[in-house]
């Protein structure tokens, strides 16, 4: 089944937000999409539709969005959103601790729930997907990266790649156009403890960009942020 | 508990303070009394009858044809002292001359009557005697004048008299002592409880004394202040709830509406079907609404702050990393400003800086930074440049946010100062309120040219360095 094949069942008690969930799911591709206003019409039309996500309110009128969580969970282990106007933290960890894939808080932007759904469906229907996207080749010009590989490809000629370069290009590339922090960079190649590895970085860079630059010197691709990081400049 | 030693100490220095000064004192008494009465000298110098002025009398007598006289000179020194006889007996006992003896006094002695008037009574009179060549001169003072005793004293007694005055003085000393510490004892004991009472009122714990002993009363009373001060906190700790509550639940009520607006504004910014102005006018809805959402988010965690409902969720990090993560996310995220506005940054720090962790909330801080670098955009529309200055001293790091602009006007840092609630500046007073939660505040700086630049410190409170790993690479 595609990813956009997918059934979402919505439970909110408010109509208006009920009906823009729909229309959001609808304009970024979606078409199964099934709602419900509280917990005992929820489950019924849950064992009648056999969603595949739920996305779930907490505040709803007579049996709350925790309850009916156990509830779909005694049913199913269908990926469950809980998207919810309490922004506490206590509510957050404990709807992410009854095992929830997601919270989100109201107000939120439409793009980032439309996101934050596929990447939960391609968790859950579509890993080796998911797994093809990561592993997935892409361009700095005509150089093309393959990370499964760990080599970029220019003109026939395949140019291995390092472990620790190509962790670091993967960061980059993550967050391509943005740019990611010293830190946030060393942090993903030598982990959490790991403070202040701005030289070993630039060695790392520097590499880097010999194996991907046309003219090292004057780079085109991975442009330093002075003071800040490195940002990967999209096509 | 500090205070109620420091108050004992000081009592028995008080004690010891007041014995010195009693026994130097008395000492100092004794020594003139006894200087100006006591002794024969003393008396007599006292009294006007000193044995320099007998021995002046005795220079005026004369051995004549006729008996003894007494000149004129002595005389006169005579009838101006206190004596009120006198008499000059011969070696025979024989009064060989008189002046003013009273009837009962006998002209004839025996050496048995000159033994014992010369230490003691004349018929009553107390007598002071003085040898002149062969005569003996007796004078007589009046029995209202001086009182004398004979004292007779063992010689081993007068021998120790030294050792024993010094064990006399050491025995009272240490009873005194002994009385000082004993009722300095009493009193701690009895006031230990009160102290302890006091300094948990003080560190804002309940107290429940035990009513009884010498401070029974004073421990009621402190009892009952502390039932006065529990039901005070009760009662502001329960508005205060119920403020933070009803801000939390109007927030939470908006966020649904709000919801609406965002989701609705953002879909019809991206519709192609509408025209350019319209999508523009969806777009400027989007992001007030946006605002919104930022203020109702701030509006919630300043009451929480404000009412210490928002626990702090401290962690390891390093401030470095933390400045160099909140000016990407502004370039990241994009800039505000108007169209063509440049904003440019820098973060100015020692190289140290980069070893320095501390333990923070790391979500409340970043939000704090961001507050100020937001404010220093929003502020110039044109574009400026923004420095973020970190610095470490004293136990503190500093987070200092300059820009090019006019600076924050002093109006700004006058209502921050005067506590006024002020809508405008919620930015400011968050970024205060989270500063003051991790032991430091907001500073302004100010310029030369009169505007302010804004900056928080917070304590370290034992930071620590991290190493650089050499194996990393």
């Amino acid at each position: 089944m595609e990813l956009f094949e997918r059934k979402i069942m919505a439970v909110d008690d408010h109509r208006g937000i009920r009906k823009m969930i729909d229309a959001i799911l609808r304009e970024n591709g979606y078409t199964k999409i099934i709602s419900a206003g509280n917990a005992r019409e929820a489950l019924g039309l849950f064992e009648r539709e056999q969603p595949d996500m739920v996305i779930l309110d907490i505040m709803l009128p007579g049996e709350d969005g925790f309850s009916l969580f156990g509830k779909i969970r005694e049913r199913s282990d269908v990926p469950i959103l809980f998207l919810s106007a309490k922004d506490e933290d206590a509510d957050r960890l404990y709807g992410l601790g009854l095992g929830a894939d997601d919270y989100m808080t109201k107000p939120f932007l439409p793009e980032e729930l439309a996101l934050r759904i596929n990447v939960i469906l391609k968790r859950t229907y579509h890993v080796p997907e998911l797994q093809k996207e990561r592993e997935k080749s892409f361009f700095l010009g005509e150089r093309e990266i393959l990370p499964e590989r760990a080599v970029v490809r220019y003109q026939e000629k395949e140019v291995p790649l390092t472990a620790k370069e190509l962790m670091l290009l993967t960061k980059l590339n993550e967050n391509r156009g943005r740019i990611v922090t010293f830190d946030a960079l060393c942090a993903a190649v030598w982990g959490d403890s790991y403070y202040g590895c701005e030289n070993t970085l630039m060695v790392h860079i520097r590499h880097l960009r010999e194996k991907l630059e046309e003219d090292p010197s004057h780079p085109r691709w991975i442009l330093t942020a002075r003071g800040l990081g490195y940002r990967l400049v999209k096509e | 508990m500090k205070s109620l030693f420091r108050i004992i100490r000081r009592y028995s220095l008080m004690a010891g303070l007041i014995i010195l000064i009693i026994l130097v004192s008395n000492g100092i008494v004794l020594t003139a009394i006894g200087y100006y009465t006591a002794g024969q000298e003393g008396a007599d110098k006292y009294y006007g009858i000193s044995q320099r002025l007998m021995e002046q009398i005795g220079e005026g007598f004369q051995a004549g044809a006729e008996g003894y006289t007494l000149d004129k000179k002595g005389m006169e020194l005579l009838e101006s002292s206190e004596f009120v006889w006198a008499m000059a007996l011969d070696q025979e006992g024989a009064a060989v001359w008189k002046w003013r003896l009273p009837e009962e006094i006998p002209e004839q002695y025996s050496v048995q009557d000159v033994a014992a008037f010369s230490k003691w009574y004349l018929a009553d009179y107390p007598v002071k005697v003085l040898i002149k060549d062969e005569l003996l001169l007796v004078f007589g003072c009046s029995p209202d004048m001086i009182a004398r005793h004979n004292l007779v004293v063992s010689s081993v007694l007068m021998a120790h008299a030294l050792d024993y005055f010094k064990i006399f003085v050491l025995v009272n000393l240490l009873v005194i002592v002994l009385f000082i510490l004993w009722f300095g004892y009493r009193f701690y004991h009895s006031m230990k409880p009160v102290a302890q009472g006091i300094e948990d009122l003080a560190a804002e714990r309940e107290v429940r004394l035990k009513e009884k002993g010498p401070a029974g009363d004073l421990a009621g009373k402190l009892n009952e202040a502390s039932e006065l001060l529990l039901a005070q906190r009760r009662v502001i700790a329960k508005r205060d709830m119920a403020r933070t509550e009803w801000i939390a639940g109007v927030s939470h009520d908006i966020r649904t509406p709000l919801s609406m607006i965002v989701g609705h504004s953002d879909r019809l910014s991206k519709d192609k079907s509408l025209s350019e102005k319209n999508r523009m006018l969806a777009e400027n809805i989007r992001r007030q609404s946006l605002i919104i959402r930022r203020l109702i988010a701030d509006l919630n965690l300043t009451s929480k702050l404000a009412y210490q409902a928002q626990p702090l969720k401290k962690n390891r990090l390093c401030p470095a990393a933390l400045a160099r993560s909140c000016v990407a996310d502004f370039y990241n995220k994009g800039l505000e400003g108007k169209q063509g506005a440049e904003y440019e940054f820098e973060i100015v720090m020692k190289e140290e800086m980069e070893q320095v962790c501390t333990f923070a909330d790391e979500g409340l801080l970043a939000r704090a930074v961001r507050n100020l670098i937001g404010n220093s955009i929003r502020h110039n529309p044109e574009g400026c440049r923004i420095t973020v200055t970190l610095t470490e001293q004293e136990g503190s790091i500093r987070f200092l946010v300059e820009d090019t602009g006019p600076g924050i006007p002093e109006s700004v840092v006058q209502n921050m100062e005067n506590a006024d609630s002020d809508i405008h500046i919620m930015g400011l007073r968050l970024t205060e309120q989270i500063a003051k939660a991790h032991g430091g505040g907001l500073e302004f700086v100010q310029r030369e040219n009169g505007g302010y630049d804004a900056g928080i410190y917070i304590q370290t409170n034992g930071h620590d360095t991290v190493q650089n790993h050499e194996n990393m690479i």
